[in-house]
């Protein structure tokens, strides 16, 4: 039975690739989603002397996933001419402040809420320098300057109301997706980006590129068929093994 | 094949957002309409192996998170001022800026509007096309022979017989810090709400309010082209998600052959 298992776990590996690349094209409509990709492990070869250590590591890991690994590679930025969509120009996250602690998101589809806050659009308030960010409700308009400099218009001229940063990390790629646009620092600690810009107006839209997910699409599905072939003649194999040299 | 669970999520998605769309198209042409925009948020993510965690010998720098599709975090209006267009009706009034018209409703309640092609009933009352009186109300008296509304929202009326014009109101505004919060009722309407904010009421012209433009109307926000681009974009996504149910499919039919 030994060439079935390890091929079985390929097929698993295969079910996972194309669930993370649904996931990618499920999202290509959300702002700033960054797309995943997976990385699979090498074979690790049997090792024939391996009578002799514990039966956990004599298992062999064949075709496993080893990784699922986000691109922070830039969307592409779809001008909206509303002020308060803000794509960040470089590296780098906007600060949210949320229940469980400070969440970090590229997604800059902002609104208002009834206190003039500047939230996301479930609510979750954008962090300034010196937390929310409160507009004035006598503003006639809103600007955000690429340094993040936020200023509201009003009939007795203009009038600072905050200043929005834009935090990076060491490694972004260790951060964790938890949904909602939003990502986790996990243990890594935030620092203030002195490169990126804020461009006010604009969308970044997800980095997923359809025609390369339908060719993973196509890739993962025909391994997948693959494995089967290998499956049914290791079957086929066995049958003779057992039907055919038994009876000699 | 969970995957084509995910998939659907993103099927779904792309169908709000073209109905969002459709609506924006449908009513390019409606008179002080605001375009709606949809927008969507990853799903949460399973976690089968926590970046940083450790693997005995090495912290593992990334993980394995698969997430689990994308769901709409909102489907709101932008409104942005729409394009004026000069017509010759003397009730036609655009709101240059912000705020909104103030409708009294037949039960009594207060909705809101941006569309400002008003019309006269028999009494003389300022009202919609439907025959709602504006708030506050205003009439204008049987022997006039025009009326100007000023960009503050005065309105004057001339008597026929000569004289000087005579003040007979003043239009009044309300605005809303948050107008993406306002409910939409239909027939360019809109309803307060918790979400809106505190209504403020002006006449135009004042702080944060908009002036009046009499023989005016303002026209839709949709830009065609946009919403065209945007619509392929949705039609394509909507074909890649089927895609990855079709593949999910293809690999089950496999499964279902690994027996003879």
């Amino acid at each position: 039975m030994n060439p079935i298992y390890p091929i079985l776990s390929g097929m698993l590996a295969q079910e996972r690739r194309l669930e993370v690349i649904s996931n990618n094209i499920a999202n290509l409509g959300t702002p700033a989603y960054k797309r995943d990709f997976v990385l699979f492990s090498g074979f690790s070869p049997v090792k024939r002397e391996a009578i002799d250590i514990p039966p956990v590591e004599a298992t062999p890991t064949f075709g496993m996933i080893d990784d699922v690994i986000t691109d922070f590679s830039i969307g592409p930025i779809q001008v909206t001419g509303e002020p308060l969509d803000l794509a960040i120009d470089g590296t780098g996250f906007f600060a949210i402040e949320t229940p469980q602690g400070t969440r970090y998101t590229r997604s800059g589809n902002f609104t208002l809420d009834p206190e003039g806050k500047i939230v996301t659009p479930s609510g979750f308030p954008l962090l300034g320098e010196g937390g929310s960010i409160i507009t004035p409700p006598e503003a006639e308009s809103i600007n955000i300057d690429s340094t993040g400099k936020v200023v509201a218009r009003t009939s007795a001229g203009l009038l600072e109301v905050g200043l929005i940063p834009i935090y990076e990390f060491a490694v972004q790629e260790r951060l964790k997706k938890i949904g909602n646009n939003f990502y986790d620092a996990v243990d890594q600690q935030a620092t203030v980006s002195l490169t990126a810009a804020i461009r006010s107006g604009s969308l970044e839209r997800a980095n997923v590129n359809a025609p390369e997910e339908l060719v993973a699409m196509i890739m993962a599905s025909r391994l997948y068929e693959t494995s089967q072939r290998v499956i049914r003649s290791a079957d086929e194999m066995l049958g003779y093994a057992v039907n055919e040299v038994g009876r000699l | 094949m969970r995957a084509m669970y995910i998939a659907a999520t993103g099927l779904a998605a792309q169908q709000l957002n073209v109905e969002v769309i459709a609506n924006n198209l449908a009513n390019v042409s409606t008179i002080g309409f605001k375009r709606g925009i949809a927008n969507f948020q990853d799903l949460l993510y399973q976690t089968l192996k926590a970046p940083g965690s450790s693997n005995g010998t090495r912290t593992l720098p990334v993980g394995i998170q698969v997430g689990s599709g994308v769901r709409p975090e909102s489907a709101h209006r932008i409104f942005t001022q729409g394009e004026f267009r000069r017509t010759d009706g003397e009730f036609d009034i655009a709101i240059e800026g912000r705020g909104f018209f103030q409708v009294a409703l037949d039960d009594g309640s207060i909705v809101f509007t941006r569309s400002g092609a008003f019309e006269l009933d028999k009494d003389g009352n300022i009202v919609t096309a439907e025959g709602n009186s504006i708030e506050p109300p205003i009439s204008i008296p049987a022997d006039t022979e025009s009326v100007t509304i000023s960009p503050t929202g005065i309105v004057e009326a001339l008597p026929t017989g000569g004289g000087a014009a005579v003040q007979v109101g003043t239009l009044q505004l309300a605005r809303f810090i948050n107008p993406a919060g306002l409910i939409s009722i239909g027939r360019n309407l809109y309803q307060e709400s918790l979400g809106a904010g505190e209504k403020v009421v002006g006449a135009p012209g004042d702080p944060g309010f908009g002036r009046t433009l009499q023989k005016t109307v303002e026209w839709s926000n949709v830009n065609i082209a946009e919403e065209m681009i945007n619509m392929i974009i949705a039609q394509r996504s909507y074909e890649v998600n089927s895609k990855a149910i079709q593949t999910g499919d293809d690999m089950l039919g496999v499964v279902n052959t690994l027996k003879r």
